[in-house]
């Protein structure tokens, strides 16, 4: 008998706090965190503004919060038999740090560990007592990775490698991140990212991240765990296409959305909401709803399709993991949030992208979809236990 | 089980095994420039300021050009550094420093997707690909994701790669991070296998190897073949584990039966665990 995958516990931040609260009280409402940066000097950026949050603690002090509440959410999992599986990009304040010290006073940082994602996988590891033979991956594959992720723990429960895995990934807004996106002048030019709406002119940053407990149907309803959702498949693909623009027909995330529903053995018409990756860019947005299109057919025009990033910002490594989680609570909370920022229809993004105001509905099935440089694209579904 | 069945290595010795073969042979008698770590590489479009992306480019075009892929729609890619393109990291964090912050190469070239991206769009590869890091212990870590992808029903061949690039930080952090005490240092190196399940291995790939076991050990736990592991005498930082593993399948499969038929191989991790990696010729199956 195949196994059941589900989700346990949830830990998380957006960029207006830690935990679920937070996430009703914003995202669910459709209320947008962007506000100029305070973190760092942004006068000298074409933008000054990203969804940045309260937070003042380290990444890696992020991730070990996230990954707390995740495991006490669940109640008790196995944690010290479990597998971690992370997806996020180093501290590049810890890189900063390191080569200022290293230019100005010629020491070594020893902050820099924090750079490497495996260090955080070890810290996390060794904190939350993960002391036994489970698995330790951390992938570092840009706006897929937490996602990614998630599809890996997700792997390694189906494949019977492992029967709890703690898995998500965060990202914090960092001035060097924001100077090479601001270099590649993917930045909103107003200011806030418009979705889907004709006149989206790009992209912001955002706080945040999401770290998710997976455990196999049996392992949980053994320990009688709360179970948030079903993790019913995921998909991964490569467009072939481009070092960074998304294939002009979205066939990457066609192909993706598809393994999704393969794995998952649920019909297309069964999905009833699609937290889409939605960046804001004009590239994105419409090869995002071609592909969208094209795994759906007519059905696509059925389905109410928002782009969370357009209250919290682009959390890049972390924001698969973020939209998972808010995807779950939308689902269980019977709320579908907004595209914010939404202003004009686009003829070529011409689907149901709840403009602006959160929609009340009974929702089962919740489809995520991301994509990152390199042309590649996941999609993950979720539903509600039956 | 997994069956390796091509290999490429391309580090300061050149883009073949026999090189590196005889690159670790001179190395053994002291006849290699210890100063050369870096690589002659050709360059890729676009990929300008670190030789990380044309390694990376470069093998994957040697598996393509030599007819080892079957299906390049079933081909999973797991890319795998410990350290990263250090060299495009440490170039953004500079010029951030000194005020110079418009080079929009970086902002692309700064992961390591997209260089996958490039190769996929050139050579129409449409499955998985991942990126993965780790803090040594590289073969296990990607033999870890290889076994789970090719349990996917989609795919029939993974190509795991280990990229690692010559770098001043790279050799300080190291010294600050390892715990295994033996000195080494950063090369530009790519080391890939082609793998796939041992089940599926077809009559035309030659002579194939298997991954028979893979175990790891704590600091201070020896191996019960640590005297005959094989180890290759470059201290590469990231990639020494998985040239233990090219060093070690060529001389198996340069051997007659009489030699034996596996090695043991040492893959260690900069905390001091290690991972004991065993190759055969004829896997045992139980």
């Amino acid at each position: 008998m195949s196994t059941r995958v589900v989700v346990t516990g949830i830990g998380m931040m957006t960029p207006s706090g830690f935990g679920e609260e937070a996430v009703k009280r914003t995202i669910l409402a459709g209320v947008h965190q962007f506000r100029p940066i305070t973190r760092f000097d942004a006068a000298k950026f074409r933008s000054g503004i990203a969804a940045q949050s309260h937070y003042e603690g380290t990444l890696l002090d992020l991730g070990i919060r996230c990954a707390e509440e995740a495991i006490r959410s669940a109640g008790s999992p196995d944690v010290e038999n479990a597998s971690l599986v992370l997806g996020i990009q180093g501290d590049y304040d810890a890189l900063s740090r390191y080569w200022e010290a290293r230019t100005e006073r010629g020491e070594y940082e020893s902050r820099i560990a924090e750079f490497m994602p495996s260090y955080h996988l070890e810290a996390l590891s060794e904190r939350l007592g993960m002391k036994g033979r489970g698995k330790k991956i951390v992938l570092n594959n840009a706006c897929i990775a937490s996602s990614n992720a998630i599809g890996v723990g997700y792997e390694l429960i189906k494949q019977r490698r492992a029967d709890t895995v703690v898995c998500g990934g965060y990202s914090l807004v960092t001035e060097e991140m924001f100077a090479k996106f601001d270099s590649g002048r993917a930045f909103a030019s107003d200011g806030r990212i418009r979705s889907f709406s004709r006149n989206r002119t790009g992209m912001l940053l955002g706080d945040g991240g999401a770290v998710l407990v997976l455990e196999s149907y049996d392992a949980a309803r053994r320990r009688q765990a709360p179970i948030y959702a079903e993790m019913a498949g995921w998909g991964l693909s490569c467009d072939a296409f481009h070092v960074s623009q998304p294939h002009p027909e979205g066939a990457g995330v066609a192909r993706a959305i598809e393994k999704a529903l393969r794995t998952s053995s649920i019909a297309k018409e069964a999905v009833d909401y699609i937290n889409a990756h939605g960046t804001g860019t004009a590239y994105n947005d419409k090869s995002e709803t071609l592909g969208i299109k094209q795994a759906f057919g007519e059905h696509a025009y059925h389905i109410p399709i928002s782009s969370t990033k357009s209250m919290t910002g682009h959390i890049l490594e972390g924001t698969g993991a973020v939209e998972t989680a808010i995807s779950v609570i939308a689902m269980n909370e019977g709320i579908l949030p907004p595209t914010v920022g939404y202003e004009e229809p686009d003829p070529l993004c011409d689907l149901d992208y709840i403009p602006n105001r959160p929609r009340p509905r009974e929702i089962n099935t919740v489809l995520n979809i991301n994509a990152s440089f390199g042309g590649n694209n996941t999609a993950i579904i979720m539903r509600k236990l039956k | 089980m997994l069956a390796i069945t091509s290999m490429s290595c391309i580090g300061p010795w050149g883009e073949t095994i026999e090189a590196f073969i005889d690159y670790c042979t001179d190395s053994d008698s002291g006849r290699v420039d210890p100063i050369r770590r870096n690589a002659d590489i050709a360059p890729v479009p676009g990929f300008i300021e670190s030789s990380f992306n044309p390694l990376v480019y470069r093998t994957i075009q040697y598996f393509v050009e030599n007819a080892r892929i079957r299906d390049h729609a079933k081909l999973a890619i797991v890319l795998g550094s410990a350290f990263g393109d250090t060299a495009t990291a440490d170039l953004a964090s500079r010029n951030l420093l000194s005020g110079k912050i418009r080079n929009p190469l970086l902002f692309y070239q700064s992961v390591p997707n997209s260089i996958l991206g490039f190769a996929a769009s050139r050579f129409h590869l449409t499955e998985m690909m991942t990126c993965i890091t780790y803090n040594g212990g590289a073969a296990a870590a990607l033999f870890d994701m290889a076994e789970l992808y090719l349990s996917m029903p989609d795919v029939e061949q993974v190509l795991v790669i280990g990229v690692e690039t010559q770098s001043d930080r790279v050799d300080e952090m190291y010294a600050h991070l390892a715990k295994d005490g033996e000195p080494a240092f950063s090369h530009d190196t790519v080391v890939s296998l082609l793998l796939e399940q041992a089940s599926a291995v077809q009559a035309e790939d030659q002579s194939p190897l298997f991954v028979q076991d893979i175990v790891r050990l704590a600091p201070g736990e020896k191996s019960a073949d640590e005297a005959d592991a094989w180890r290759c005498p470059i201290p590469a930082i990231g990639n020494a584990g998985l040239l233990n593993l090219v060093l070690a399948a060529e001389q198996l499969r340069r051997q007659d039966e009489s030699g034996g038929g596996e090695r043991t191989v040492p893959d260690a991790t900069f905390g001091g665990d290690q991972y004991a990696i065993t190759i055969v010729r004829r896997p045992h199956l139980v």
